[in-house]
C-alpha cells in the first residue's frame, strides 16, 4: 500500500502520498506559481520542497497595489 | 524541509530559471547585488533621492535598499520618501505601513493627499461614476499619482526618484507599450535620461528583481509593508500579467530575457523610434507633454465635468 501524509491546505485535511510537493499542491488547486507564494506553516516555501505530515498549506497573491506604471515605464 | 543549495539553511523560495532554493539570507544578498547594482549606476554625490513610497513590498524594499546603500557605499546622497494618498479606504493601511517603516529607518516622509493636489480624491470619482467608460480606475489613478510625485519631488529638490518597479511590472509595461503600438512610451522605456528637465530622472533599484522574489523576501523577512491587492484594479495590465506568468511557467527566465532584449532593441533604435517626437509645455499646468494638453490635465477635465454636474 502506498504511503501517505496527512496535510491542511486552505483549511481542508487531505490525505496525499508521501512524495507530494508544494508545487503539487499549486497544480492540484490550481494556484499559479507565478501569481501565489505557498506558505508552508506560515513561511515562504520553495515549490520543490516535500511536504511532512501535519504540514499547513496556505496560498498568498503576489499583489499588485494599483497599475504600477500606467504604461508608461 | 528544503535546504538553500548555498549554504543549507531552510529555502523559502526556488528560483526556476537559476534552478536553485534559496534561504532568507541568500535571497537577501542575490536581491541586494542586482538592486547595488542599479543604484550604483544611477546614484552619486549630491544627489536628492525621493522614494515614492506607497507601503506595499515594492517600494518599501526599495526604500530600505537605497537607504542601506548609500549609508553602506557611505555617498554623498540625501534618502526620503513621498506618499501619495489617492483617498481610497483600502489606502489607509498601506499609509500606515509606509508610516512605520519611515519612522523605523529614520526617513524624512513627506505624505500629500490626492484631494489637495488635484482637487478630487480616486473614491469621489469612483463613487460619481468614471467619466469614460472606456477607461478604467487605474488610468486617472496612474496617470494623476505619476504627475503629483514628479511635481512634488521637483519642487522638493530632489535629483532622483526611486521608485519600486520590479521586473514583472517592467515587462507588463514594454508589453502593455507595444500592444498599443506607444512609440513615444516606447522610445522612453527605461531611458536613463529624463527628456526633459522638468521630469525628474527615475531610478528603479529593483528592476531586475521578480515579483514573487521580492514577495517572498517580504514576508519572511517580516518587513512592514501592506500585502492586499487594490479593489479598483483592472484593465490590460491584468490579462497581460497572467499571460507573461504563463509563459514563464512554461520558460523559466522568460520576463528576464523578455526585458533584457527590450533594452537592447530601445537603446540600439531610441533615436529613432523618438524621431518626430517633441516634448513641449502643456498649456495648462506647463508640464512636459507630447501634446497640446497633457493627459493628466485631459483627465482631470473629464472628471471635472462629474464632480461639477
Amino acid at each position: 500500500m502506498e504511503r501517505t501524509i496527512k496535510v491542511y491546505v486552505q483549511g481542508e485535511l487531505l490525505e496525499l502520498p508521501w512524495n507530494t510537493t508544494v508545487r503539487d499542491i499549486h497544480d492540484m488547486t490550481d494556484h499559479n506559481r507565478e501569481s501565489y507564494i505557498a506558505l508552508v506553516n506560515g513561511k515562504p516555501a520553495p515549490e520543490d520542497r516535500y511536504l511532512e505530515e501535519g504540514d499547513v498549506v496556505m496560498f498568498t497573491r503576489i499583489t499588485y497595489h494599483f497599475s504600477p506604471v500606467g504604461g508608461r515605464g | 524541509m528544503r535546504r538553500c543549495d548555498r549554504c543549507g539553511r531552510e529555502a523559502i523560495i526556488y528560483i526556476r530559471n537559476k534552478r536553485e532554493a534559496l534561504c532568507e539570507s541568500c535571497l537577501f544578498l542575490s536581491i541586494r547585488r542586482r538592486a547595488y547594482s542599479v543604484l550604483r549606476r544611477d546614484l552619486s554625490d549630491g544627489d536628492f533621492a525621493v522614494v515614492a513610497l506607497s507601503g506595499g513590498k515594492d517600494s518599501s524594499l526599495s526604500l530600505i535598499l537605497t537607504k542601506e546603500f548609500v549609508e553602506r557605499e557611505g555617498i554623498d546622497v540625501r534618502v526620503a520618501a513621498l506618499t501619495v494618498d489617492e483617498g481610497t479606504s483600502y489606502r489607509r493601511a498601506s499609509i500606515e505601513m509606509a508610516m512605520k517603516l519611515t519612522s523605523q529607518l529614520g526617513v524624512e516622509h513627506r505624505i500629500v493627499r490626492m484631494k489637495e493636489f488635484h482637487g478630487f480624491s480616486i473614491e469621489e470619482i469612483r463613487e460619481k461614476k468614471l467619466p469614460n467608460e472606456r477607461r478604467t480606475a487605474c488610468t486617472y489613478c496612474g496617470v494623476l499619482r505619476r504627475q503629483m510625485i514628479n511635481t512634488i519631488a521637483r519642487e522638493w529638490g530632489a535629483t532622483k526618484v526611486v521608485t519600486g518597479h520590479n521586473l514583472d511590472d517592467l515587462v507588463q509595461t514594454f508589453v502593455m507599450n507595444l500592444t498599443r503600438g506607444d512609440v513615444s512610451a516606447l522610445s522612453r522605456f527605461l531611458s536613463r535620461e529624463p527628456p526633459s528637465s522638468s521630469l525628474v530622472q527615475r531610478v528603479r533599484p529593483l528592476m531586475y528583481v521578480y515579483e514573487k522574489e521580492v514577495a517572498a523576501y517580504c514576508i519572511a523577512a517580516g518587513i512592514p509593508a501592506h500585502v492586499g491587492k487594490c479593489p479598483l484594479t483592472q484593465g490590460m495590465r491584468i490579462g497581460i500579467r497572467r499571460a507573461l506568468d504563463n509563459m514563464e511557467l512554461r520558460n523559466p527566465g522568460f520576463k528576464l530575457n523578455l526585458l533584457k532584449s527590450a533594452e537592447k532593441m530601445i537603446s540600439a533604435s531610441r533615436a529613432r523610434l523618438s524621431e518626430g517626437i517633441e516634448l513641449r509645455k502643456c498649456e495648462i499646468c506647463g508640464e512636459p507633454t507630447t501634446e497640446r494638453v497633457c493627459k493628466a490635465c485631459q483627465l482631470k477635465a473629464e472628471i471635472m465635468k462629474v464632480i461639477e454636474r
